[in-house]
């Protein structure tokens, strides 16, 4: 194997090291999230502490009750007006303007997110809206859209227009055929798009930070202020936690959406 | 007389500037195993999607029955589908697949499972009617599509080149049980393939169609026997032509004389009467057509020239069953002879041993040039 | 009629299924963004907001400043080195992530693959996991009480703890660990497609495995290297989270610059156009490179 050309050293210790950047950190801070001590350098021994207190914070409460509802509308709305978007683009021949609707559909995903952000606050409040959970909702449907789209449309091209053809010739209606063919091939996809949207929301600082009102906190903008005052523990154990959803759902969508070679 | 089930007139198919069909016309009975022959892309498939109504005609009639059906969307047809890669729903089981027509008909849920069953036990997998699609071989799937197309006992069944995808042992098996089926239920099927021999064993007629022009339609003992024109005698089978000139006509026969083509020099002069089919209108030139099998090879002998030209073994093929020969006349054309390997066989040749070539004038078919 | 036969969706059908999708950004991030252009050429209000008088001060205030005295306009640097140091961090990330990226590219499209798809998920996690925290966790190991520091004291290595954080080198380090799976993802699927066989064709020509490297692998990744690039140093520009909190507030970067005009210092019009050379920097970028390799798929390189 050392004499093929394409082996080239030192590529798989640079992929490891790369896994260990990446993953050390969070590794890190995990294994501190349930030190007893705040200390970094003695280890007090294994507690829940940090994680009971953070629940116990009623400020921190209320901001992921409002990440998560947030982030389970947002993902909602926007799954189903990708779906929408993707029925639209993908079923029969290419529109007139296909490459700009594709476009504006993924215009979220290029546009830097400070310049949303700023975009976003600057439009509010020239329309007269009054800041609050409402227009960080706003806001996250608008980019958990093309976070949707992709997968859904990955998975749609994938579904042949045959199967199309196939529901048509045993007499299926165009809502039959949707219903009972093309909504169940494109599951995957869907539940896919969905648990992306719904990270992406959950995990959005800048945007919120810049649209929430007073009283509309969300998650990251709550970690963010106790990190701003001071590292603690409880940053630590609420750290974890979103590291262990975020991994869940992403390992899951993954799972969902392996090309199954069906066709 | 047999009913009419479908009539197509003058059918013309365009995609933009491309004509796929050029004003066909043609009518399938009730009840016949009807093929449409011809090599790829020549608008075969075309046709085929027309009549399951995923395509719209350019111009033409087609009507079902009597019913013209050119406007009536595929969903409303009563006509089903065998499709070349069999397009079950990987999503729903075998049984399921089966009962899907019946279900959007509208049909209850007793009378399609007993369908489905009936119809599973037909092509013999009703013991696998939990398993889902991709769990099955190429040639189950098949039966199941097939099965699933008969469901809903369509006035028409399309298959579109179902057998391309199966090795050949497999194909030959699923010819014959095709037309078990089709025999069976009494179904007028419409099969789709490039494959001639297929379509010779299977079919009732079949419609040779090249360039979307439809070039003869008839029996499989019409087409093989008296093609009608060059490329069907070129594409059913395989077949010799050797340039002639037609000297005198008669009433069912003509008298021609054989010319080299590279050269202008005739050969030995040799004329000979051949069958003539007045259908087939002729100028002064024209192709003789001579199957391999019909030709006979003698040695040669310089004092008594038997045949009717002589030439040189190029290349000796034994192919089991049969041997072939392919022989250069003295022209430079090389002719396809092959004959059946019996114990009656008197002559072998090999390579350069030189041959007289004759043939039966009646076995030969007299086309234009 | 012909659409009433083929069964597909009719146009009208396929419009109203866009329409949410297509309105949702229209109205919510298109027509916003058209109006901060348009406050980019307003006047700032006191306390925020606009006042409407068409002005160019805000552009203006980027490059030239009031002195206070002679009220004459002078050259000024402050926002220049802004941009020029979003500009250098980016491309240190992007350098950065190329270094590491490239090798792990090659090494996960050179696997089994079964294997593949299991690296490509390991190595892409991360990104999913909230960028606050990832950044936070950064910080938490590279402070002066930091795990790392801790770990080198302990051993008595060093004296006194390293000063990693709130340095240009903790915004860079962060910025290429928010993005580096964005440099891996197309490498991986310039790589894959790329025909091995060629590099074993160049060596029995007599290259080096180094040379078959320079001269045959990489005009080959042409595409997905600018791609990975890309899609590292675009969001670098633009970032905030990373310098920050690792920047300490004195490594500013367009991002926080922006954000600053909205919150403290209340200049909106000065931030909205802060926000479109921004945004007009990264659209520039984009049409330049998609131009490029439009061109160079047309010319088949």
């Amino acid at each position: 194997m050392k004499l093929d050309v394409r082996h080239y050293p030192g590529a798989r210790t640079i992929t490891l090291l790369c896994l260990f950047v990446l993953y050390a950190p969070l590794l890190v801070i995990s294994i501190y999230s349930f030190n007893s001590l705040r200390s970094i350098t003695t280890w007090g021994g294994f507690t829940f502490d940090w994680y009971i207190k953070a629940f116990n914070n009623p400020s921190i409460q209320s901001a992921t009750l409002h990440s998560l509802i947030i982030a389970f509308l947002a993902a909602t709305i926007a799954t189903a007006f990708a779906l929408a978007a993707a029925m639209g683009l993908l079923k029969g021949r290419p529109l007139k303007r296909q490459g700009l609707v594709v476009g504006i559909l993924n215009m979220p995903l290029v546009i830097p997110e400070i310049v949303t952000a700023v975009a976003s606050l600057i439009f509010f409040v020239a329309i007269d809206m009054t800041l609050g959970l409402g227009t960080v909702l706003i806001a996250h449907i608008v980019f958990c859209i093309p976070f949707a789209y992709l997968p859904i449309s990955t998975r749609l091209k994938d579904i042949n227009k045959r199967f199309d053809e196939a529901a048509f010739d045993l007499y299926a209606t165009r809502s039959q055929a949707f219903w009972y063919v093309t909504l169940p091939m494109a599951m995957p996809g869907l539940l896919s798009g969905f648990m992306l949207a719904f990270i992406v929301s959950l995990d959005d600082f800048i945007v919120a930070n810049m649209v929430a009102g007073p009283g509309a906190t969300t998650l990251p903008m709550a970690i963010y202020s106790l990190v701003r005052i001071g590292f603690t523990p409880e940053i630590n154990a609420i750290s974890t936690l979103l590291l262990l959803v975020s991994t869940l759902l992403v390992t899951v969508s993954w799972f969902l959406n392996r090309p199954t070679g069906k066709n | 007389m047999a009913t009419t089930a479908i009539s197509i007139q003058s059918v013309t198919k365009n995609f933009g500037r491309f004509e796929a069909l050029s004003d066909v016309s043609f009518d399938i009975d009730e009840g016949e195993f009807f093929t449409l022959l011809g090599p790829s892309g020549c608008g075969k498939t075309t046709l085929l999607r027309i009549l399951a109504g995923f395509e719209e005609t350019t111009s033409g009639q087609i009507q079902l029955f009597g019913e013209d059906i050119a406007h009536q969307p595929a969903n409303k047809r009563p006509i089903n589908t065998v499709f070349q890669h069999y397009s079950l729903f990987p999503h729903l089981n075998i049984h399921e697949n089966v009962q899907f027509g019946l279900k959007m008909r509208g049909v209850n849920k007793r009378q399609r499972q007993a369908r489905a069953d009936e119809m599973l036990e037909m092509v013999q997998l009703d013991q696998f009617a939990d398993r889902k699609p991709h769990q099955l071989s190429g040639g189950q799937q098949q039966r199941v599509a097939l099965a699933r197309a008969l469901a809903p006992k369509p006035q028409l069944l399309l298959l579109d080149e179902p057998l391309s995808a199966l090795d050949l042992k497999l194909r030959q098996s699923m010819r014959l049980e095709l037309k078990k089926i089709q025999e069976q239920t009494g179904i007028t099927f419409v099969f789709v393939t490039h494959d001639q021999e297929e379509a010779l064993t299977m079919s009732d007629r079949i419609a040779v169609i090249s360039s979307g022009r439809l070039q003869q339609i008839g029996t499989p003992t019409q087409i093989y026997e008296r093609p009608m024109n060059r490329f069907v005698a070129d594409f059913i089978g395989e077949t010799n032509f050797l340039e002639v000139s037609v000297l005198e006509q008669k009433a069912d026969s003509a008298v021609v004389s054989f010319s080299s083509d590279a050269t202008d020099t005739p050969t030995p002069a040799k004329t000979v009467e051949v069958p003539y089919d007045h259908k087939i209108f002729m100028g002064p030139k024209g192709i003789l057509s001579v199957r391999p099998e019909r030709i006979h090879l003698t040695p040669f002998n310089e004092k008594d020239q038997a045949g009717f030209f002589h030439g040189e073994i190029k290349q000796a093929i034994y192919m089991g069953t049969d041997t072939q020969y392919v022989v250069e006349l003295t022209w430079g054309q090389q002719l396809l002879t092959r004959h059946q390997n019996t114990v009656a066989t008197p002559y072998t040749f090999s390579k350069k041993d030189r041959v007289s070539i004759g043939f039966d004038a009646n076995a030969t078919r007299l086309l234009r040039r | 009629m012909l659409e009433k036969l083929s069964n597909m969706p009719d146009r009208h059908l396929r419009k109203a299924l866009l329409t949410p999708s297509l309105t949702m950004i229209g109205l919510f991030l298109i027509i916003p963004i058209a109006i901060v252009a348009v406050y980019s050429f307003l006047k700032p209000g006191t306390y925020g907001g606009v006042v409407w008088d068409f002005s160019t001060h805000a552009y203006r205030q980027f490059l030239f400043e009031e002195d206070f005295l002679t009220l004459k306009l002078q050259f000024s640097t402050a926002y220049l080195e802004i941009f020029f140091r979003s500009f250098t961090q980016a491309l240190t990330a992007t350098v950065l992530c190329f270094i590491m990226g490239f090798p792990t590219a090659y090494f996960i499209a050179t696997r089994s693959e079964k294997t593949q798809s299991l690296w490509l998920f390991a190595v892409t996690i991360p990104y999913w996991v909230n960028l606050l925290i990832r950044t936070v966790s950064m910080l938490f190991i590279i402070r002066d009480q930091g795990p790392i520091n801790a770990f080198l004291l302990n051993l008595g290595l060093i004296e006194d703890p390293i000063k990693m954080a709130y340095t240009p080198f903790a915004v860079a380090l962060g910025l290429f660990y928010s993005y580096l799976p964005f440099m891996v993802l197309p490498l991986y699927t310039a790589l894959s497609r790329f025909d091995m066989s060629l590099l074993t064709a160049a060596h029995d020509l007599y290259a080096s495995r180094w040379a078959a490297l320079r001269h045959v692998l990489i005009p080959n990744v042409k595409n997905g290297i600018i791609s990975g690039c890309l899609l590292v140093f675009i969001p670098s520009i633009g970032a905030f989270i990373a310098p920050d909190l690792l920047g300490g507030g004195k490594q500013l970067m367009i991002g926080n610059l922006i954000a600053l005009q909205f919150q403290g210092s209340r200049n909106w019009p000065f931030g909205a156009a802060v926000s479109m050379i921004l945004l007009t920097m990264v659209l520039l970028v984009l049409i330049i490179f998609t131009i490029r390799s439009k061109h160079r798929d047309a010319t088949g390189e």
